[in-house]
């Protein structure tokens, strides 16, 4: 009881800190994007749209793309900016303008962040993350073994394959690029050979039928035919004793030829010319073959699947995360637990349908594009090996271009949109995945608590009032945002323990610890009820200037960042001169001890919260749950 | 492309005569070269009669190792004891008469011209390895060929245990001795049945396929007949009333006498396809079919061919049994041929042949066009520029068929216009030069006739007369065949065709 009282204030603490470091990025987003974009979805959407078709453009990001895509279904290990080393499955890369990646079944094999033989062997005794998504911020080095990436290697891997099954002219050629439309050369006489008249429109005459081949050739080059049959067949033996045979096979013959046939081989055979009669010419006859309409040499068919499956992939990246959250919402007004489960499910049904519609033109171009450039790095891409840590340089190339690309947007603007970005397809990534694999029982005990969130609209004014006047300092306070950054770093790289609560840490802020959802699920609230947005609003106006449109909530939880963001553009310049890293060293070391003693008790927290939370499904237990927030509050302030 | 082949000896012309080998006197009959040998044969038995109980020797141990043969082929699973048997009765052979018949060979001159690894990549078996019959590896060095290519080295020995095959090599690498060798080698010569069934889709490449087990099975008593349209039915029934063991033919034809009762096929018990896909394509398909019905259920199939569409594998999974599927092919073009295209306009194509005829060296050239008039007035014309020319299409006379098809094979002309009768299969070694005068519209149809030339690994070049309405078709070819077809230059460095 002690130590769980103990260990209470630091957790507040921390969950209080980026509560106000998310209120002062919203203060200062509205002030830099104002009158300059739409703060909409649909302005969002097109802005994604160009940074995607910018990117395209780059050769290094192609490659980049290339090599990423053969790991996928490989093993590798990541190492991330804190020292630890992950190893798993790699399953998926976000592209869009910075470069995140998502493993399968990944394991900590080496922790960086802790000190301590006992640490670290508790950490790699605990079981593998089904999923894990590393920011590209966090990205250090990706390693991978015995990955074919060249062409010669798939080429080797084919070949294998090529013995066991009957290899069709399409698989062997590889359809290979080729230029099509490209400028033919017109075919120039010789100076001393100059346009001859007498070789021109020979074929306008009627054919002489008169020429005999055989008599001209003889008589100009002396040529004399030898051919004898018996060179080819068998020799034909004549004479009186085979004269009944004679007429006996005269007869069979007659017979034959004057039977009837559509069949045009039989026919020609028989002496019959039906090919005249259809006026098939001599190379359908001879040399190609029909393939009738259905069947395609071509690769047609292949094409049709990969759009089908591209269409399946980018559908989920860019509206999972959205349609996600509006599923909850229906969840919310309803009553029953039975009744929330089945209409969940329904409303995600539907809502996959919407949102299959509406990336209908989206996937056409971006995929039709993204094709066309695999192409291209097959054939261009050099046989050697390659190493993904080039390819993070390469990402700040990608991201300077943009910045000279996009005259509009300052240079500390665009570091937002990157975020943004990352924070937008983080959450989409991770939130697909988790509500295919979740079962009814799950989404039965989500719903409950969200419900049971619904009369504690009070309360939640209440968190935001104090989150505004908190803001305040922190903007006065640049050391305060460095310790920030510090923890954000440290707990992020925290696996959880249980799959229920790593979910809901992913479907809303992966790395936060499961007490920020209740904040998260609040504003979804709020903006649901207008008359509890108008209410809070309106108290707070002393503290930031309001917006006549709320975001929604997805983008918002983007721009609680801003203030790492701010903190870590003026840093960039210090890295490169030897002296600044000292300090930035030096610095942190104090504070580092101060995380290391609160992630003890964080995870002694978390072993009575498991109880604790099943409990809230009871009314009384959420009284109690509450006023034992509110004090710790308090203590966080005093202490800041 | 290899340049440091310092060898340069030029291939002279006119020369050619089936695969891997050529006869030196063309013009002369090749049965009358025979002769001489037969003589001296006689009279060097007549000059050493100390001799003669060694040849009753030899005959016997001959006779004995043809029944071990027979049996270990009849048997699919054979016993380790016939194997020892047999490799001791075969060292024994080896030992006693492998210098007497190897002296006796009249082995052709050897052929030194450049080849690709097409042929050459092989694992380093020997005909001999195969436990061949003697008077078979006779005709097969007598013929010129030295070893065997890499679809002769896979296919040879599954074909003689009796699978079924579905095999798929490049133009001119020796896939019809993979399949004519395996045939004559199962043949009991002493049962006067037909045992074997070539089919081909058409008569000039049944003409082609006949002659080269004929010359493979000189030293054999095995008859050999061919039989297609175009020519006398009654002269070929009245053959078939004679003893035939192999029956060459197109599809149509053959099913018409085994129909009448004419062609027993009871006993036929290997049937070949080659150019498999298009005996496959609709118009030859329902024969094909019928005939397989014709055959007993113990047949074995074996089809072969440069080309193979999907179409070709709801047939294999009909009529197949277990069938080894044999894939040498990891490009479908040869890479001994260089292609190129000139861009020309339609008045300009014999303007643009003429320099090509007084550029190029030529051994001989074989030129497509895609209509039979066209064949025809253009062969004209070019007899009249200077060049000996004959030409061929499937509206002539089969008589006059035949004969520009021997005539040109033995070299007595230089240049051959046709359509695509001629794309499929034919083997003229001397080709050098493929000149599409008319551009083909279908990949297949454009791998097969840049295929007449650079036969059996030799170096080639085609030239392809491109218009303004060809374009995309070669843009199409290019992508389909994966290759790729360059603007031809002023001068063509010989080394790439003529080595």
């Amino acid at each position: 009881m002690n130590l769980q009282q103990a260990g209470q204030p630091k957790s507040s603490n921390g969950y209080g800190h980026r509560k106000s470091e998310r209120e002062g990025a919203t203060k200062s987003e509205n002030k830099i994007l104002s009158g300059k974009l739409n703060a909409n979805r649909l302005a969002n959407a097109g802005a994604v749209t160009g940074s995607k078709g910018g990117s395209y453009e780059s050769p290094s990001h192609d490659r980049l793309v290339y090599v990423t895509t053969c790991l996928i279904g490989h093993q590798v290990e990541v190492q991330v900016k804190n020292g630890s080393i992950y190893s798993g499955i790699f399953h998926a890369t976000n592209t869009d303008k910075d470069f995140g990646i998502i493993l399968k079944m990944a394991r900590l094999t080496k922790d960086g962040s802790l000190r301590g033989q006992k640490s670290g062997t508790e950490f790699v005794s605990k079981p593998p993350l089904k999923i894990l998504i590393i920011p590209a911020k966090d990205l250090v080095q990706v390693t991978a073994q015995d990955v074919a990436i060249t062409r010669d290697g798939l080429a080797n891997e084919s070949h294998h394959d090529m013995h066991q099954e009957i290899m069709v002219d399409s698989l062997i050629s590889q359809s290979r690029h080729v230029d099509l439309g490209r400028e033919l050369k017109p075919w120039v006489p010789d100076e001393e050979d100059p346009q001859c008249p007498e070789l021109e429109n020979i074929f306008d005459g009627h054919w002489n039928r008169g020429w005999d081949q055989f008599e001209t050739n003889e008589a100009l080059f002396g040529v004399k035919s030898t051919f004898n049959e018996e060179l080819y067949t068998t020799k034909l033996e004549k004479g009186p004793q085979t004269r009944e045979l004679e007429k006996q096979a005269l007869r069979i013959a007659r017979e034959i030829e004057g039977e009837e046939t559509q069949d045009l081989h039989l026919a020609e055979e028989r002496g019959l010319h039906l090919h005249e009669a259809f006026d098939i010419d001599e190379e359908t006859r001879f040399s190609s073959v029909y393939r009738g309409k259905h069947v395609d040499d071509s690769g047609f068919d292949e094409d049709i699947l990969f759009d089908s499956h591209n269409s399946e992939t980018f559908g989920d990246e860019t509206f999972g995360g959205v349609f996600g959250s509006v599923v909850k919402r229906p969840g919310e007004i309803s009553g029953g637990k039975g009744n929330d489960g089945a209409r969940t499910l329904a409303n995600s049904s539907s809502m996959d349908h919407t949102q299959s519609c509406q990336s209908n033109t989206c996937v056409d171009l971006s995929r039709s594009g993204s094709y066309d450039h695999a192409k291209q790095l097959a054939s261009e891409l050099p046989a050697k090996s390659y190493s993904t840590s080039d390819g993070e340089s390469r990402i700040q190339e990608n991201l300077n271009s943009n910045q000279h690309g996009d005259n509009a947007i300052t240079k500390e603007e665009n570091p937002i949109q990157a975020e943004e970005d990352v924070q937008l397809s983080r959450s989409e990534d991770s939130q697909g995945p988790l509500y295919s694999k979740k079962d009814g029982s799950d989404k039965g005990v989500l719903s409950p608590n969200a419900s049971s969130y619904a009369p504690s609209s009070h309360t939640s004014s209440k968190t935001h009032e104090k989150m505004g006047s908190h803001g305040d300092l922190i903007e006065g306070s640049a050391s305060g945002k460095a310790n920030g950054e510090t923890k954000s770093v440290n707990s992020r790289g925290i696996p959880s323990g249980s799959d229920l609560v790593g979910g809901i840490a992913a479907s809303s802020v992966p790395g936060l610890s499961p007490s920020s959802s209740v904040c998260s699920l609040s504003s979804e609230k709020s903006t649901l009820n207008p008359n509890a947005k108008e209410f809070k609003l309106n108290p707070n106006a002393k503290s930031f200037i309001p917006s006549p449109a709320r975001p929604p909530t997805p983008v918002s939880d983007g721009s609680f960042y801003f203030p790492t963001n701010v903190t870590t553009v003026p840093s960039m310049p210090g890295m490169p001169v030897g002296i600044g890293i000292g300090p930035t060293f030096a610095g942190p070391q104090p504070i580092i001890y101060n995380p290391q003693v609160a992630q003890m008790p964080s995870q002694g927290y978390f072993h009575p919260n498991a109880p604790q939370y099943g409990q809230l499904l009871g009314h009384p237990r959420q009284s109690l749950y509450m006023p034992s927030y509110l004090p710790e509050m308090q203590y966080k302030g005093r202490d800041y | 492309m290899n340049h440091n082949n310092n060898n340069r000896a030029r291939y002279p012309p006119g020369m050619g005569l089936g695969r891997g080998g050529f006869n030196p006197n063309p013009s002369q009959n090749p049965n009358l070269n025979q002769n001489p040998s037969l003589n001296q044969n006689h009279h060097a038995f007549q000059a050493r009669p100390p001799y003669h109980h060694q040849q009753q020797r030899v005959q016997y141990v001959q006779r004995h190792l043809l029944q071990q043969q027979q049996q270990q082929w009849l048997r699919r699973d054979g016993s380790a004891a016939v194997d020892e048997v047999e490799k001791t009765v075969q060292s024994e052979a080896v030992d006693s008469s492998s210098q007497d018949w190897k002296a006796r060979l009249k082995i052709p001159p050897a052929d030194t011209r450049y080849k690709t690894e097409d042929v050459t990549a092989t694992k380093g078996n020997e005909f001999e390895d195969y436990f061949l019959k003697r008077e078979l590896l006779m005709g097969i060095y007598e013929k010129g060929f030295e070893r065997p290519s890499p679809i002769q080295e896979e296919s040879i020995p599954i074909a003689l245990t009796g699978s079924d095959i579905l095999a798929r090599a490049k133009n001119g690498t020796g896939k019809t001795a993979a399949f004519c060798i395996p045939a004559l080698e199962k043949i009991d010569q002493d049962n006067n049945v037909i045992q074997v069934v070539i089919l081909v889709p058409t008569r000039e490449l049944a003409l082609q396929t006949s002659q080269v087990c004929k010359e493979l099975a000189k030293h054999l008593k095995i008859q050999v007949m061919v039989t297609t349209g175009g020519t006398s039915l009654k002269d070929d029934i009245m053959r078939l009333y004679q003893p035939v063991h192999l029956l060459v033919g197109t599809p149509g034809r053959i099913l018409d006498l085994a129909k009448k009762g004419v062609c027993i096929l009871k006993d036929c018990a290997m049937l070949v396809m080659d150019e498999a896909d298009k005996l496959l394509s609709p118009e030859f398909q329902p024969s094909i079919e019928q005939l397989i019905h014709c055959l007993p259920t113990t047949r074995q199939i074996l089809m072969f061919s440069a080309t193979f569409p999907v179409t070709v594998k709801d047939f294999k999974d009909r009529y197949l049994r277990k069938p080894y599927v044999i894939n040498l092919m990891d490009e479908l073009t040869l890479k001994g041929i260089t292609q190129f295209y000139a861009f020309v306009e339609e008045r300009q194509k014999v303007h643009c042949l003429n320099t090509l005829f007084s550029k190029l060296q030529i051994n001989q050239s074989i030129i497509f066009c895609n209509s039979v008039n066209r064949v025809e007035l253009l062969a004209k014309k070019i007899t009249e520029l200077g060049y000996s020319c004959f030409y061929i299409h499937a509206k002539m006379l089969q008589d006059h068929r035949n004969r520009v098809f021997h005539d040109f094979r033995n070299g007595a002309c230089r240049n051959l216009v046709c359509t695509d009768l001629f794309t499929r299969g034919i083997d003229i070694q001397a080709v050098n030069v493929v000149i599409n005068f008319d551009f083909p519209k279908n990949a297949e149809t454009y791998l097969h006739r840049v295929g007449r030339s650079g036969r059996f690994g030799h170096l080639g070049l085609a030239v392809n007369l491109i218009t303004y309405e060809d374009r995309f078709n070669l843009y199409r070819i290019e992508q389909e065949l994966g290759t790729e077809i360059k603007q031809i230059p002023p001068q063509i460095d010989q080394a790439i065709y003529c080595r």
